[in-house]
């Protein structure tokens, strides 16, 4: 009836009446239930878990080598740019997010925009790091996502037309939105639309929100930062944190930073919803000694209140600028519940999801400077002496002590998100090995004022990789096989019941790896760096895979070694859907 | 650093490489002074919210970067056009964005910038501005309240009294460090300039530390004036500094055209009655 109805008023559309898509709501079940359900993608990470596995299997090890392109889509104009979203997939519709706050809908079976909608963008706006969108989210009759100038829209999924926009935050502080909105059950309010804040000038507090999906009214607030007072239904709710200034000197809990600028990840098993914090201010460390909690650290929420459960800290007292905001991934083994995550700090951690305790941390990537392992407390033991050190202390009374950090802080991972398989019991990280000279420094300048500044110079660990997609056995740390690769990675990865591993470089390559050995099965150039997770999903009985190509993100603005490895790439922006030709599939 | 820039955040400061590997610019380019006398108009790019140089007031822009502007642009004969911008992490991004490449989002360059600091190093690495004619001097300096802090005081002042400061300024950082910690439980952090300037007239603080001519304009704005002392600063990282303008490389002729006009402004007074409208003592460079 719904599609019927529809196609009345389908006329503008350039669509031919066959192709028509039977638009559904997304209902809640729909959302938990995503990681089970194949013939669609309506979450980010494949799941609330964010496991990115698909239990898909008709391709496979045995004929990933016949993958062909189905169609691919230009996000056209003149807006290139880094694309680092991952597609959604609903009732025979693709919802896509691009650079420049831009979200289309395409018919999956001819590639066809169905709708493009372009945000105003208002003049002059400095995202920090590329003018990426990471992806939306479907809730109900919408499709939800966020800009760059720190708005949330919601739009009908069947016109691209606006329901509702609200304000995450002022852009003119600074404030922009990236990450993909997380959509949660809750009793008392119905689904809701769960947000970070990313960007923000110096001294603000991250906070988490929660909005009703139909309104976009907000529920509830968390702020990240120990000693501030959270909202519920427009009232004073709890504080984060046991009390005021526990970590923290002075009143630096004020304006304590720890930007929840990444997103986050929903456990239905344990009904907690994890997020991860960025670097605490101001970012000279011998500022602030003690912890600073909750800065760079990750933190489960509870969806009715936004009440934290439990946080845990990979950085305290961060002074390398390692943003605790990756993604936490849950996870079980030997009955335990467990969640894991890929630090920007190179250690990979194996927490216990219903309570936040330590389980076990491993470094994932080589030669980690700045502390020689996690104790058994789960607290970092740090050398003392890869702390970038404190003018103050220095000779000229103008550089504090240059160290050379590894990881960078570009982090041993980045925005782009792992993945997880239950057939073969391993994470498949894709990491980056690189270091980074870094000190204090007095002599920069923000806004024509003095101000406290860092230098860094990010250089590659090994002469002939940056990038290595680990295979990683959560049970003991130990590294099951890599595949190294010459520019850094910054897509993310999926995985599959067909014993297969996908993931995207900078040179372009979509790949298809066994998930045993790493051994590449096939591999397809994109004609643009793909920095974006690819997915999967099953199409009127036919398996189809899915990545956005683009080369861009925080990767190119950063020159020196690394520049190397990546000055030859072309910018792009295209769609790739790929299938197996119907005889290689009936092999 | 959102890299973070995250900074992404609230991304940490990161020297982005002058090499960027991108697209070359579509936008406006930056223009040679015949190209602005030709146009009638100079397109001045100043900070948004950067009291008392530059900000939007109901509407109106004002500050003293736009009565300079003003009068630098009828010096040359054409009319001033203002274009206030966020700041980026740096002024190297606000070069790059305001002065010779233009934003990603779109709006393209100005012809000048007029509070730019005319250091060496800032200078060395971003070589596609010109950046030059030094016309005002920045200090960092006390506004006190003197019934509570005496006029020769030191900073050990402040193991009894608060002091206010801005969040990562240069003088946070030597607020915090002195004799290693010392003071750091009597110092009181804002984010917004006006912020602290309304705690220290409320007497929430007995000082407050930062750029001279900040305070000073914000005081004037709230309808008051202060004292200001500067005790020894030992082992700060940078008590004063140097305000010119920046221009793009390809543009030098419109520089020294409004360098010209600086100079003719300090000579005749003009200079001292513009900061001074807008509550601020006008010193000039050293050596000038």
């Amino acid at each position: 009836m719904k599609s019927l109805k529809w196609l009345a008023t389908a006329s503008v559309l350039a669509l031919s009446v066959c192709a028509a898509p039977a638009f559904a709501d997304v209902s809640i079940e729909d959302i938990v239930n995503d990681a089970k359900t194949t013939n669609d993608v309506v979450t980010a990470g494949l799941g609330g878990q964010a496991q990115r596995y698909s239990p898909l299997k008709s391709v496979n090890k045995d004929n990933v080598g016949g993958l062909v392109p189905a169609w691919a889509m230009s996000l056209g104009g003149e807006k290139m740019r880094g694309q680092e979203s991952q597609p959604l997939v609903k009732d025979g519709v693709m919802y896509i997010t691009g650079s420049y706050s831009r979200i289309w809908a395409i018919d999956v079976k001819t590639g066809r925009e169905l709708w493009q909608y372009d945000h105003r963008l208002p003049e002059g706006i400095l995202p920090c790091c590329d003018v990426v969108n990471r992806g939306a989210a479907l809730v109900g009759k919408t499709v939800v996502f966020g800009t760059l100038d720190a708005k949330l829209v919601s739009l009908d999924q069947k016109t691209g037309k606006v329901v509702w926009t609200k304000e995450i935050d002022d852009f003119k502080g600074g404030y922009s939105y990236t990450a993909s909105p997380l959509i949660v059950p809750s009793k008392a309010h119905g689904p809701l639309i769960v947000t970070g804040v990313s960007g923000g000038e110096f001294g603000i507090v991250g906070r988490v929100e929660a909005r009703k999906a139909e309104t976009g009214d907000l529920v509830w607030s968390r702020p990240t930062i120990e000693g501030h007072v959270g909202t519920l239904n427009g009232k004073p709710s709890t504080m984060t944190g046991d009390k005021v200034n526990a970590s923290w000197p002075g009143d630096l809990w004020k304006t304590g930073g720890g930007a929840t600028w990444l997103g986050g990840t929903y456990d239905s098993d344990t009904n907690l919803i994890f997020m991860g914090t960025g670097n605490p201010a101001p970012w000279n460390s011998h500022m602030r000694p003690g912890d600073n909690k909750w800065s760079c650290s990750r933190i489960a929420l509870d969806p009715e209140t936004g009440d934290i459960k439990w946080g845990y800290q990979t950085t305290p007292n961060d002074g390398w600028d390692f943003d605790g905001v990756n993604e936490v991934v849950a996870f079980d083994a030997d009955g335990k519940k467990l969640a894991a995550t890929a630090d920007r700090n190179g250690f990979f951690y194996v927490l216990d999801r219903t309570n936040g305790k330590y389980v076990n941390a491993t470094p994932f990537v080589e030669k980690i400077t700045w502390a020689k392992e996690i104790g058994k407390d789960g607290r970092p033991v740090y050398n003392a002496d890869n702390r970038p050190g404190d003018p103050k202390g220095s000779k000229d009374g103008k550089k504090g002590t240059e160290v050379f950090a590894i990881p960078s802080f570009l982090g041993g991972k980045n925005q782009q998100p792992m993945a997880y398989s239950p057939d073969t019991k391993l994470f498949y990280v894709p990491a980056n090995e690189w270091g980074m000279n870094i000190h204090n420094e007095p002599v920069t300048y923000k806004k024509g004022a003095a101000y406290l500044g860092a230098g860094f110079t990010i250089k590659p660990t090994f002469e002939d990789h940056i990038g290595a997609l680990k295979a990683i056995d959560p049970a003991t740390g130990k590294i099951v096989w890599q595949n190294n690769n010459k520019a850094p990675l910054w897509g993310g990865v999926l995985t599959t019941g067909g014993g297969l591993v996908f993931y995207g470089t900078p040179e372009g390559e979509l790949k298809a790896v066994d998930d045993a050995t790493g051994k590449e099965l096939w591999s397809f150039n994109t004609g643009s760096g793909v920095v974006a997770p690819p997915i999967t999903w099953e199409q009127d009985g036919e398996q189809m895979v899915t990545v956005i190509s683009g080369w861009g993100g925080a990767v190119p603005l950063w020159g020196g070694e690394v520049a190397k490895t990546v000055a030859n790439l072309n910018q792009g922006g295209m769609v790739w859907t790929f299938k197996l030709p119907k005889k290689v599939a009936a092999k | 650093m959102n890299l973070h820039v995250t900074m992404q955040a609230i991304r940490a400061p990161m020297i982005l490489s002058c090499a960027l590997v991108c697209v070359a610019s579509t936008l406006a380019s930056a223009r040679p002074l015949d190209d602005v006398v030709a146009s009638k108009v100079l397109k001045v790019v100043a900070y948004d919210d950067n009291a008392p140089f530059s900000f939007a007031e109901n509407g109106e822009v004002k500050g003293i970067d736009i009565d300079l502007g003003r009068a630098v642009a009828k010096e040359l004969g054409v009319n001033a056009e203002f274009i206030l911008r966020m700041p980026g992490e740096k002024v190297d991004d606000d070069l790059r964005v305001n002065v010779w490449k233009g934003p990603l989002t779109g709006g393209g360059v100005g012809d000048v910038m007029l509070h730019v600091p005319t250091d060496r190093e800032l200078a060395m690495r971003n070589k596609e501005a010109v950046i030059g004619n030094p016309y005002f001097q920045e200090t960092i300096a006390l506004a006190i309240d003197p019934k509570r802090i005496a006029k020769g005081s030191t900073f050990a002042a402040f193991k009894t009294h608060k002091i206010g400061v801005k969040m990562a300024t240069v003088s946070d950082y030597f607020l915090m460090t002195f004799e290693d910690g010392a003071l750091i439980n009597n110092v009181a952090h804002h984010v917004k300039g006006v912020a602290g300037a309304k705690e220290f007239l409320a007497g929430e603080t007995a000082a407050l530390m930062g750029v001279r001519s900040e305070t000073e304009g914000l005081l004037h704005s709230l309808g008051s004036k202060a004292e200001f002392i500067t005790p020894s600063m030992d082992g700060i990282v940078r008590t004063q500094w140097v305000i010119g303008t920046a221009v793009d490389e390809k543009s030098r002729d419109l520089g020294y055209a409004i360098g010209a006009a600086v100079t003719k402004f300090r000579e005749t007074g003009e200079l001292t009655r513009i900061f001074a409208k807008h509550g601020v003592t006008y010193l000039p460079p050293p050596g000038s």
